[in-house]
């Protein structure tokens, strides 16, 4: 390899990041391209350098490591760096090249190097479509959505979401006034969503039930919901069944 | 439950010791109204037995007059009034048995006696009451005094219970791999940091051991704790994290149960400045307000992250603290409010009798 391989380091305390750029000053043929504080750094480092190698600390304040990776589609090569062990499982399911536990020594961290250029001679594999399948598998429901956008990102709590509206590939996500597009398939987020608070009243929309002002008959057989702000939305008959289901009965 | 009906034991105890007062019954019969000892004992030994269960029941109004909270005079003239109207209901009830006796034997000697030995019935079947109504006073204590014990006991196991868990949760390992990995990184960079940095993580552990196997400390001694507590985390978080403490000179020599303040420290840290991309700063306010002692801290947090399991468990065992020393005394209440999160406490003021306040390690500036 001519060319230095590019890392980015994110951790957010200053004091993790200068021991992984000591440990990193051993290995010439890798150069620290980024030095990231928090999740929000990472993505917008990662989207603009296109690293080969990512440090990636877990437990950071508004995005996580692995909310980080969720955003970043392809990621690179991912060493996950953190204090707790408990993650190591969710890790390997998204297919990071190494987990290092603090605190580790240089010759660990050497290991760590050398299983990084194994993979990237066979080529990255490091995969995600894990948090959607996660919420699922814990039956915990999806708290928030991310948003990339270019190399920003928005967090929205799932409450502070009106409605989502599928589009082709892409979900709509309709909030404070505001449209925010994420490539997603309504059937994943359908499941990942909390039933007792969405539902899904058509093919292509899914409501937050508490911004539903009423229901209307629109025609035969035909349904609309008002939302409290006056938008109309179709509904199904399956999806007004769904509606009937949750109401018991009273729509 | 009757402790002496309840119990076999003791029901047996209890008619055993009727025996010896039906023979003392039979000898006065025969002493004083001149029975001969076999018609004595047939009319007082049935008599004996029945009263035995007569007199069972004053349990029930020595519970009612408890003694000790009654006042003297109307416990006296409550148990007097039954042992009177005891003793009269013994004396009448001798005399159709002292019938039947005349009716089947065909001898009147029983019935004509027995009417000479009313008074007698009458004065010694109150003296009998008013002695049992005694033992069952003692009956009462004992049970209470078992019953306070037990209370100690379990007082006792649950303090040492939340002490544990207090001891378990300031060990949070996390905390430690985290200091240890910045250690190594300022080993690099910065050997003189690196070594302070063990210098507090050191002080910081001997404090929690060997404050933790105390009872209770002093304020100024957990703030010392609590200090090297946060300037370990400084290290990690930098200027993310700062501090504004508030401590009054006179609350520093209250007393309050050991590890109190630093798992609630703990949790500003992980779940509110941890949180938080620039960080923020942690307050506390302690003074004393009259007798009782207040505590504010205070953190910034992110609205938009759920408020954590491991924070309500926290506070739990806070709470759970503060009540095995102060019982119902102690006042623990939080609040989150616009992105602060506050815990307030206040407890009564209470000063170790030996104040050694001179020898308090001083917080590290």
């Amino acid at each position: 390899m001519s060319e230095k391989l590019k890392a980015v380091i994110v951790d957010d305390e200053e004091p993790a990041r200068l021991l992984l750029r000591e440990y990193l000053g051993a290995h010439p043929e890798v150069e620290i391209v980024a030095d990231c504080a928090n999740g929000f750094e990472a993505v917008k480092a990662v989207t603009e350098l296109k690293p080969d190698l990512m440090f990636l600390d877990i437990q950071m304040p508004k995005l996580s490591g692995f909310e980080v990776l969720e955003l970043l589609n392809p990621a690179p090569v991912v060493v996950f760096v953190t204090a707790y062990d408990e993650y190591a499982l969710k890790a390997f399911e998204v297919h990071a090249a190494d987990y290092l536990l603090k605190p580790f020594g240089q010759d660990r961290f050497d290991e760590t190097l050398s299983r990084v250029m194994e993979r990237l001679e066979k080529g990255n594999v490091t995969k995600l479509e894990p948090l959607l399948r996660d919420a699922v598998a814990e039956r915990k429901w999806l708290e928030r959505i991310l948003i990339k956008d270019g190399s920003k990102v928005h967090v929205i709590p799932v409450e502070k979401i009106d409605y989502a509206e599928a589009q082709d590939d892409y979900v709509n996500f309709r909030s404070g006034g505001k449209d925010y597009l994420k490539a997603q398939s309504m059937n994943d987020l359908e499941n990942a969503l909390d039933p007792n608070r969405f539902v899904r009243i058509h093919r292509r929309y899914i409501l937050n039930i508490e911004r539903m002002a009423r229901i209307e008959l629109y025609a035969k057989d035909s349904r609309i919901v008002i939302l409290h702000d006056g938008k109309q939305l179709p509904v199904s008959r399956a999806g007004y069944q769904r509606l009937k289901a949750m109401f018991g009965g009273e729509v | 439950m009757h402790p002496i009906l309840s119990n076999r034991a003791r029901l047996g105890l209890y008619v055993g010791a009727w025996l010896p007062l039906a023979g003392l019954l039979a000898a006065l019969l025969v002493l004083q109204i001149r029975f001969s000892w076999g018609q004595a004992l047939l009319v007082a030994g049935p008599l004996a037995l029945l009263y035995a269960f007569i007199c069972l029941p004053s349990w029930y109004l020595c519970r009612v007059f408890p003694a000790g909270t009654t006042s003297q005079a109307r416990l006296l003239a409550a148990q007097l009034f039954a042992a009177l109207f005891s003793g009269l209901l013994w004396s009448a009830i001798g005399i159709p048995w002292a019938g039947v006796l005349s009716h089947i034997s065909g001898n009147s000697d029983y019935a004509e006696s027995y009417r000479a030995a009313i008074p007698l019935f009458f004065a010694m079947g109150s003296v009998i009451y008013v002695a049992v109504a005694f033992v069952h006073y003692l009956l009462i204590a004992w049970q209470e005094r078992a019953e306070a014990d037990r209370r100690v006991l379990e007082l006792a196991v649950m303090a040492r219970e939340a002490e544990l868990k207090a001891l378990k949760m300031q060990l949070a390992p996390h905390f430690l791999f985290n200091s240890l990995n910045s250690i190594s990184a300022l080993t690099g960079s910065s050997p003189k940091a690196a070594r302070e940095m063990c210098l507090l993580l050191g002080s910081f552990l001997r404090k929690s051991l060997s404050f933790g196997a105390k009872g209770q400390i002093t304020l100024a001694e957990e703030i010392s704790l609590v200090s090297d507590f946060l300037a370990v985390e400084r290290v990690r978080f930098g200027p993310r994290l700062t501090l504004d403490f508030k401590v009054e000179e006179e609350a520093g020599s209250c007393l309050l149960p050991p590890l109190l303040l630093q798992p609630l420290l703990e949790n500003a840290v992980t779940h509110g400045i941890a949180q938080m991309l620039e960080g923020g700063t942690i307050s506390l306010d302690a003074r004393l307000n009259g007798s009782r002692v207040s505590i504010t801290i205070t953190n910034p947090y992110d609205p938009d992250s759920r408020p954590s399991k491991s924070t309500g468990l926290g506070l739990q065992n806070v709470r759970g603290r503060l009540e095995t020393l102060f019982g119902t005394e102690a006042r623990l209440e939080t609040e989150r409010d616009q992105g602060v999160f506050r815990v307030r406490m206040n407890f009564p003021a209470r000063r170790s009798t030996n104040s050694r306040a001179g020898e308090v390690p001083m917080a590290r500036s």
